[in-house]
């Protein structure tokens, strides 16, 4: 992952801004980078910030080439295929979405944006050649044309394009690409003033918007390599977010991973919901593992994501002060006990556990430890928790005189939700949602903020960023500061939810994505902290089949945004039906709602919404788009 | 095409004006500038909105009514096309049609489509068109910070030119009232660089509440790149953001964000104009959970001259 340290935040956490040779200057490979630049088609999906665009930058030859990490030379070596990497971002699908200004035919529309979307592509592939010509440092790939040889390939490749070229070299092809998506525009633009009847028979007469993107891009392929006597050379498509390409565009992508080529592969980023890609289905029918390899950015259970942020941590701590440290000594201990006791069973979590360093030492729970101590003030201060203890019979003084199946079952499971009850309901006169920096501070700790990132390296690499500038003269950063950060962190993250635009229906008081999630986190905050003690109690929830369209929509942008996460029955990595699917909130969001740092049982997410009084039933009934006034 | 438009801080001093284009709102100084200009007014429209019929929208619609105002629904009626088109026909084509714009009121799609439908009209006729605006009283922001439908370029025509996506977006960010607003869109759009306009020069505690709502903004974006702009100068403002424009078309994508006060959205529509549509203009709106406030007029107009001139094929 990409650990910068510019003093522009956006840029710093984020290498959509970055070019490929700056994404590798601070590249730590994750468990995920060896399955991706495998020789294969790749299906690469996690919501914002998981790391996407970094892994997909790490294949472009220029960055492979400047890498400088113990693995990159055996890594060059094994990768034998040159990246094309294609970049994409909110801004540009919303532009290609407005070409024509809602006045042309969606037949002349689609011709339109393919054609975008290939000049992106064809741009994308000269991109990846310079690089290769390029004098760089690890020799990486690199080739050389003679000015007869570059002559050539322009001349033929833009005949190709039916793109016209005053100078046959690479830099005039590159013009002329860049020309040729204002000239799209322009031709979108004109249509508009002619006749209603006459702007597709304009729009189709320009022939180079037929062209085929990729039968084209082969051809250029095919050309450069015979050029540098490469012929059995392959090139991997690597796809950014490709949810944001014309729908035309995805379907065949998706195809391709079922196909084998002999020049390309595809490297295709996506988000984990995407409700209008149908082939998903399909691709994901076919042989995994042979046709392609899926490869997840998420992890449901922290026991999974912890492995790779503490390496990932350490990592920059290293960076930041040269030597390898202890997060633990650096962080301190958490209160949260890291039990994911549904995902795994007994023996494989409690081995994990251990890998990870994490307690399982019977012996926290003895008499006068901490967790001890914690249990007895329940029992004294929380009469429904009391009553729990009693009729289960359990001496709290002599835990670890339980069987280890007795102390999993009544003490491990219910050890977060009894740390969050005495935590929390001391406080209990703040709102649920109270936005105090001090409530963060049971989050705080090593593993705790390893949990809450949730492998998201974003979140990660943005927090200790500024948490190792608070590091003190003994290398360690203090509660406060670390509480802080985690509320920096959140209300960026609640200022994001805030702006993702949604419609959630005229008739509900829900306020947008925002006050939909805060709405369960309050449930589930009632449910945890405030009812009387249970030791299963509500904490995530299944979407079921009468919940309405426009909050199913909702909560599909917030699975992309990370804000909620998939606990899958199976092996399912990417959604198109949210129905029937169980999520919990992101552990960054529970910092918000008081919540424990662990999955919990389910409950049908319309018992949830109409159980408040902010939710209407009626907005079964798809909602109309509202109007809009905004000032 | 080249567009020929010229920018200044003329105030109006003809003595008729061609049209007269107004929103009929709930806001009490939304009549404020037709009541002084209605006399010397040819033709006259109000736009109205559907369904707001709050605080002094009876009042306000009772007077646009009396004094021969042509109210167009905007949301549900697109005549106002060809009413300024027949308006501007109608007018000897050597003439230059003078033509004044009230936007205090109006949504900010509004503006886009108006100024998209006198930049289209000066193909064949010279525009002189006075953009005014009635500064308000301060006022406190809405506590509730409401839900976002729409977050996209604020007209299609304001998309912005097609740019390979590897260049960076740079966000030219008007800060508002709108709480961690600004802070949201940076998270959502990415930008590769933020240049940040802080607007001035009306009360002053309006300056220190957008502070105050942008705290985290500030806190995770540092004042890098932070730029004043009064409110009362909207000609300066367009200069500035002219400069900056140019500058950025060298290396990257410029995005307009218009929160704020509605001289910031003029400027950035009008600099997308002059740069033939390059860049983006974006705009997110909330519903109409929204709380309507009141914004009652505070101290003289604010005045920008833009002349469309005839449009020459070359």
């Amino acid at each position: 992952m990409n650990v910068n340290n510019t003093s522009t935040p956006f840029d710093s956490f984020n290498a959509r801004n970055l070019s490929p040779r700056q994404v590798s200057e601070t590249f730590i490979p994750p468990v995920q980078f060896s399955s991706l630049y495998k020789r294969a088609h790749s299906l690469l999906i996690g919501p914002r910030g998981s790391g996407k665009t970094t892994l997909l930058k790490m294949l472009h030859p220029s960055a492979l080439d400047n890498w400088n990490h113990e693995l990159a030379c055996e890594i060059r070596k094994s990768i034998d295929y040159t990246g094309i990497f294609v970049a994409s971002d909110v801004t540009w699908g919303a532009q290609i979405g407005a070409l024509g200004y809602g006045q042309i035919s969606e037949l002349s529309k689609n011709l339109l944006s393919v054609s975008a979307f290939s000049t992106n592509v064809f741009l994308s592939f000269i991109d990846s050649i310079e690089s290769r010509l390029s004098n760089d440092t690890n020799h990486f790939k690199k080739v050389k044309l003679t000015k007869d040889q570059e002559g050539i390939f322009v001349l033929e490749f833009s005949s190709a394009l039916k793109l016209p070229i005053s100078i046959p070299s690479i830099l005039s092809l590159k013009v002329a690409l860049r020309k040729r998506l204002s000239d799209i525009f322009e031709i979108a633009s004109k249509a508009t003033f002619k006749a209603k009847e006459d702007r597709d028979n304009y729009i189709s007469s320009h022939d180079f918007l037929h062209l085929h993107f990729l039968s084209v891009l082969g051809l250029g392929i095919e050309l450069f390599d015979n050029l540098i006597d490469e012929n059995d050379e392959k090139w991997a498509l690597l796809f950014d977010e490709l949810e944001i390409a014309p729908d035309i565009i995805v379907k065949e992508l998706l195809k391709s991973l079922r196909s084998v080529n002999q020049k390309l592969l595809f490297k295709l980023s996506l988000s984990p919901y995407n409700k209008n890609i149908d082939e998903l289905d399909d691709v994901f029918s076919a042989m995994s593992g042979q046709d392609y390899s899926s490869i997840p950015l998420w992890f449901p259970n922290k026991n999974e994501s912890y492995r790779f942020s503490k390496e990932l941590c350490i990592s920059l701590i290293e960076k930041r002060i040269g030597q390898k440290v202890s997060i633990e000594n650096m962080f301190g201990n958490s209160d949260f006990n890291y039990l994911d006791d549904e995902y795994t069973d007994e023996n494989h979590s409690f081995s994990l556990m251990s890998q990870y360093g994490m307690n399982t030492d019977v012996d926290s729970y003895k008499k006068g430890s901490r967790i001890h101590k914690r249990f007895k003030e329940l029992y004294l201060g929380d009469v429904s928790f009391k009553e729990y203890i009693d009729k289960k019979n359990i001496d709290l003084d002599n835990i670890e005189e339980l069987s280890d199946t007795q102390n999993a079952q009544y003490i491990r499971k219910i050890t977060p939700i009894v740390q969050a009850r005495i935590f929390f309901r001391k406080s209990s006169n703040e709102k649920a949602t109270s936005r105090s920096r001090k409530s963060r501070l049971i989050y705080t700790g090593a593993k705790s903020l390893l949990a809450v990132c949730e492998g998201n390296p974003r979140w990660l690499i943005g927090m200790m960023d500024s948490l190792l500038k608070q590091m003190s003269s003994a290398g360690t950063v203090n509660r406060i500061h670390q509480s802080n950060e985690i509320y920096k962190t959140t209300s960026r993250f609640e200022a994001l939810l805030r702006t993702i635009p949604v419609n959630l229906g005229e008739q509900n008081k829900i306020n947008g994505l925002l006050g939909l999630l805060e709405l369960l986190g309050k449930y589930f905050y009632q449910d945890i902290v405030i009812n009387s003690f249970s030791p299963s109690p509500n904490g995530s929830f299944t979407i079921n089949q009468s919940t309405p369209k426009n909050v199913i929509d909702a909560l599909g942008k917030a699975l992309n945004a990370g804000a909620i996460i998939h606990i899958p029955e199976g092996k399912e990595i990417v959604i198109h039906e949210l129905v029937g699917k169980r999520f919990r909130l992101s552990y960054m969001l529970c910092t918000n709602y008081k919540l424990p740092l662990v999955t919990l049982a389910s409950k049908s997410l319309t018992t949830i919404l109409e159980s408040t009084n902010l939710y209407k039933k009626q907005s079964l009934v798809d909602n109309q788009l509202r109007i809009d006034l905004g000032n | 095409m080249i567009n020929n438009i010229i920018v200044s801080d003329r105030k109006f001093d003809q003595d008729k004006i061609d049209i007269l284009i107004t929103a009929c709102g709930y806001e009490q100084r939304c009549t404020e500038i037709a009541k002084e200009y209605n006399n010397i007014a040819l033709n006259k429209l109000s736009f109205q909105y559907s369904s707001r019929n709050l605080l002094n929208y009876d009042v306000n619609l009772k007077w646009y009514i009396s004094n021969g105002f042509t109210l167009i629904c905007f949301e549900k009626d697109n005549s106002y096309h060809a009413i300024i088109e027949n308006v501007c026909n109608k007018i000897d084509s050597d003439q230059v049609i003078s033509i004044m714009v009230d936007y205090s009121s109006m949504c900010r799609n509004l503006i886009a489509n108006l100024i998209s439908i006198l930049n289209k009209a000066s193909i064949h006729r010279n525009l002189d068109v006075h953009f005014v605006y009635t500064p308000a009283e301060y006022y406190e922001p809405n506590d509730i910070q409401t839900e976002i439908l729409i977050s996209e370029p604020v007209i299609p025509l304001f998309s912005g030119k097609l740019m390979p996506p590897n260049m960076p977006t740079v966000a030219l960010l008007g800060l508002g009232y709108e709480a961690e607003r600004a802070l949201g869109l940076m998270e959502y759009l990415e930008p590769g660089a933020i240049r940040t306009f802080f607007p001035t020069g009306a009360d002053s505690r309006f300056d220190d509440k957008v502070k105050e709502l942008n705290l985290d903004f500030f806190e995770f974006i540092g004042e890098k790149e932070l730029q004043s702009y009064d409110v009362n100068k909207p000609f300066q403002l367009f200069k500035q953001l002219e400069s900056v424009c140019y500058g950025v078309l060298q290396w990257g994508r410029p995005i307009f964000i218009p929160l704020g006060p509605k001289p910031f959205t003029i400027c950035s529509l009008i600099v997308s104009c002059l740069f033939d549509y390059e860049p983006v203009v974006w705009r997110v709106s909330g519903g109409q959970n929204s709380l309507p406030i009141d914004r009652v007029r505070n101290g003289d107009f604010v005045w920008l001259s833009v002349r469309f001139n005839r449009q020459i094929d070359y």
